[in-house]
């Protein structure tokens, strides 16, 4: 058709052409223009001094922090919304949007103040009967919630400012579960907002936070603007971790999603923005050779990687064959895959939970402390291994997990198992992982993945141990003991008892290995040396100034 | 005239089976598919209980059927549905992005001829000669380093190290034409990359076909000037299969857009439809693909009348 020559027209057209080429270039040049009414959202001028320009880890698409667990959401959830409690630098809870509390002789009941002047952003007060809905919408989700919600006797506002949670039994780290840092945060909402199911998205964002976000100049994917909020009363102590004095010095906050790591380096080399929430392990470096640039570590907790067995199928249904696996384990070759060999961003935790905690000690008789490869194969005959195929879930999109996939496969076949690597994106994976039936209608035996610290840093949040079954994570690791554990853990007087307790989670997780701890590695931050006042651990808005 | 104007009202009329098949296979497509967006919603943390709950919530627990015939009836009415993740509209996602692809597209097309017809032409007149064999090295390499690598290397010269341009973003037309060119001439350059290489071959390789003729000896042994044979005499005989994979190029584009969008963060539909693939977001993989599919049949149209105005012979 594009060289069919049908026939011959009289050269005379020629005028006729030209009008219409002349209109068709019109139309042509046209297009981008009748296309700006619809593209260009509105665009606020404002002093570039008063402007963040930050880069964060992933594209916000989804962004009720109550309906997705994605770090990103959550960290968009610290701009716009505020908590009852906080976590101060050592992970102790402090009142945040409570003024205080009053808890009663049988320690069942809590009275908890809100302070005075809290504000919605769109103008309305803060009230107890809010929290109360948002609080019922977090329990719905949150695992350490549902925990917290199987305690609970009653939710109450006898005033506008007041709280009254009811209790069966005396639960001391109430404070610490309505300060969480990590998904599901207990962040405070309007009430006819928190209504919604949490498993139906609230897109309109209106939080009692510091900033407020800025609808009509977001563009999905691409860039996400906050503004101040005048309204917002911060305390007066100063600010640390998620507690503390929530002062916002910049009139203005943008985000702006760059996907490529090297041009969200080479953006904040030449100014475009001011601050990288998560340096690539490659690039950190390359700017910190950077005299205007600072690469420094907020989260000493970092993230815990992890293999993850399916407990449901044969062969890792047999704790046994579970175990036999440990002895392969070289943390360091694991950690170095996914770091770039880079030292400074790993180290070795032969815990379950982060090393630095107060949880995070290695057993004594560390199952960890040297692999050993006769024994692995030793282990694995003992425990019947008969070439049964163990099939690997590995996503190859996710640089920080792909590696660790790798890794195993290669140790596995030294270890003279039948091992499948099956080789999928991470939305693949995330579905594949979901299947519990066994590997030749399409499950899985082994999975990798990683675990914020502040994520798993005490027993009811930590997935790669409990052992809800069904209900629990991923590999659906089943024990009763384990569970009744953790209740011991919810209810125990003392930090003391507590971790106690916690150390005896852990010796029955390396029993029974529902998953084998991988180690720790961090991720930086980079910003402009012009800009000052970061709180750590989260890369939260707050108190960030320019210089 | 007339015969043009039905020529054109039957090729916009044809477009609907196509669009149609369009539709079919790319929902179908998306079934069978492995991943699902509720999984991804949920994340890694999620219950299998969360997650049905959520697949509910979304309609994904429905028949194929159920949905597909939903999904029609409301593109009939012309609403592309809403986005799974982010819950906004597709069609105001789409209309977000247009700009910034269609500047793109329009900017690489623009430098790719200016630049790859003459250098095919004057690499014909001069066949065999060290300019003609610098071209050609030119046009292989680049054929061969990818965008992204060259995309990278115009980013650190000219924005890092002479800091001339920025090194990523997009700035509306609306905000002044130099901020809004200052933006585009990097991801153009490297996105043309290709083009240039592939036009000028082309362009060479026909001209030199056409510089042979008996037409064009004639006109030497007339007097006509070297400017004159080349550039009107020949260029316009040659003109045909350049317009040709110009047309196809577009197609080469959209797949550059996607890598180029990425590489200078631009907020275009290459990268729109990349974060909608990696999520498994039905709607708004299958409302991008209907404008793509719709957009490539509109070019292939304008490149048969545009044969019509290079070379008045054709007729529809």
């Amino acid at each position: 058709m594009k060289n069919g020559n049908r026939g011959r027209a009289p050269a005379s057209k020629g005028v006729n052409r030209r009008q219409f080429l002349a209109a068709s270039l019109a139309a042509t040049a046209a297009v981008p223009a009748m296309s700006l009414p619809l593209a260009r959202p509105a665009l606020a001028q404002s002093d570039p001094s008063r402007t963040l320009k930050f880069v964060p880890h992933a594209s916000l698409s989804i962004m009720d922090p109550g309906f997705s667990a994605a770090g990103v959401t959550t960290q968009h959830g610290f701009h716009i919304f505020d908590t009852l409690y906080g976590l101060d630098a050592n992970l102790r809870p402090r009142p945040q949007m409570a003024e205080g509390h009053v808890e009663s002789d049988d320690g069942r009941t809590w009275d908890i103040t809100l302070r005075e002047g809290l504000r919605f952003h769109d103008g309305e007060p803060v009230r107890a009967q809010d929290c109360i809905a948002s609080l019922k919408r977090w329990m719905s989700r949150d695992v350490f919630a549902k925990d917290i919600a199987g305690m609970l006797d009653t939710m109450e506002a006898p005033e506008d400012r007041k709280l009254r949670i009811k209790l069966r039994q005396r639960l001391p780290i109430l404070p610490l579960a309505l300060g969480r840092l990590s998904p599901f945060v207990p962040f405070i909402m309007p009430e006819r907002l928190a209504n919604t199911e949490a498993t139906t998205q609230i897109t309109e964002m209106i939080g009692s936070g510091p900033y407020r976000f800025v609808a009509d100049e977001h563009v999905v994917g691409s860039r996400v603007v906050y503004s101040k909020f005048d309204q917002y009363v911060p305390r007066q102590e100063a600010p640390e971790g998620t507690t503390g004095g929530k002062v916002a010095h910049f009139d203005r906050i943008e985000w702006q999603i760059i996907p490529d790591a090297a041009t969200a380096a080479a953006a904040l080399q030449a100014g475009e923005v001011d601050w990288w929430d998560q340096v690539h392990p490659d690039l950190a470096p390359l700017l910190a050779g950077n005299s205007d640039i600072e690469v420094r570590r907020l989260d000493p907790y970092g993230y815990m990687p992890l293999l993850r067995f399916n407990s449901t199928i044969p062969p890792f249904d047999n704790p046994a064959m579970r175990r036999a696996l440990i002895r392969m384990i070289d943390q360091t070759e694991y950690l170095s895959a996914i770091t770039g060999g880079n030292p400074s961003q790993f180290q070795t935790c032969h815990a379950f939970f982060p090393c630095g905690t107060e949880y995070g000690t290695p057993l004594a008789s560390d199952p960890l402390a040297e692999p050993d490869f006769d024994a692995v194969k030793r282990d694995l005959a003992e425990a019947g291994y008969r070439g049964e195929k163990v099939v690997i879930v590995n996503p190859s999109d996710f640089p920080t997990i792909a590696p660790l996939g790798e890794i195993t496969f290669e140790l596995l076949k030294k270890a003279g198992v039948n091992v499948e690597m099956v080789s999928t994106d991470w939305g693949g994976a995330l579905a594949r992982v979901q299947n519990r039936e066994t590997v030749e209608k399409g499950g899985w035996n082994i999975y990798h993945s990683w675990w914020g610290g502040l994520a798993v840093s005490f027993p009811p949040v930590n997935t790669m141990i409990r052992g809800l079954g069904a209900k629990g994570w991923t590999g659906w690791y089943e024990s009763a003991d384990m569970e009744a554990m953790n209740s011991a853990w919810l209810l125990a007087e003392s930090e003391t008892d507590r971790i106690r307790i916690a150390a005896q989670m852990q010796e029955l997780a390396f029993r029974e290995m529902p998953s084998i701890p991988l180690g720790q590695f961090f991720i930086d931050t980079a910003h402009r040396k012009s800009i000052t006042g970061l709180v750590a651990p989260r890369c939260v808005p707050w108190n960030v100034r320019r210089a | 005239m007339k015969q043009l104007y039905a020529f054109i009202i039957r090729r916009v009329v044809s477009t609907i089976p196509v669009m149609a098949f369009v539709a079919l296979f790319v929902f179908s497509l998306l079934y069978v598919a492995p991943g699902d967006p509720a999984s991804i919603i949920a994340g890694d943390h999620a219950t299998p209980a969360d997650i049905e709950r959520i697949r509910q919530s979304l309609g994904l627990d429905r028949p194929y059927l159920v949905r597909f015939g939903e999904w029609v009836m409301r593109v009939l009415q012309g609403d592309l549905g809403n986005s799974i993740f982010s819950s906004v509209p597709v069609a105001q996602q789409i209309a977000q992005r247009i700009e910034p692809t269609l500047s793109l597209m329009i900017m690489t097309l623009v430098i790719a001829v200016v630049v790859a017809v003459p250098i095919g032409v004057v690499s014909a007149w001069l066949a065999g000669t060290w300019v003609d064999r610098l071209f050609v090295g030119f046009a292989v390499l680049g054929f061969s380093i990818p965008v992204f690598v060259v995309g990278y290397l115009l980013a650190y010269v000219f924005a890092l190290q002479l800091q001339w341009l920025p090194v990523q973003g997009y700035t509306p037309l609306s905000n002044g034409f130099l901020p809004w060119l200052r933006n585009l001439i990097l991801p153009s350059l490297s996105l043309g990359a290709v083009y240039i290489a592939l036009i000028a071959r082309i362009t060479r390789a026909t001209m030199l076909e056409v510089l042979g003729q008996d037409y064009i000896r004639t006109a030497e042994a007339k007097g006509v000037s070297r400017r004159s044979i080349l550039f009107v005499h020949a260029l316009k005989n040659a003109s045909i299969p350049v317009i040709t994979v110009v047309g196809v190029g577009v197609a080469l584009l959209i797949g550059g857009a996607v890598v180029t969008e990425s590489v200078f963060a631009i907020p275009g539909l290459g990268r729109l439809t990349l974060d909608a693939v990696l999520r498994r977001d039905y709607p708004v993989i299958q409302g991008v693909i209907l404008v793509f599919s719709f957009a490539y049949v509109i070019v292939n149209l304008i490149v048969d009348i545009i044969y019509t105005i290079v070379d008045p012979r054709i007729r529809y």
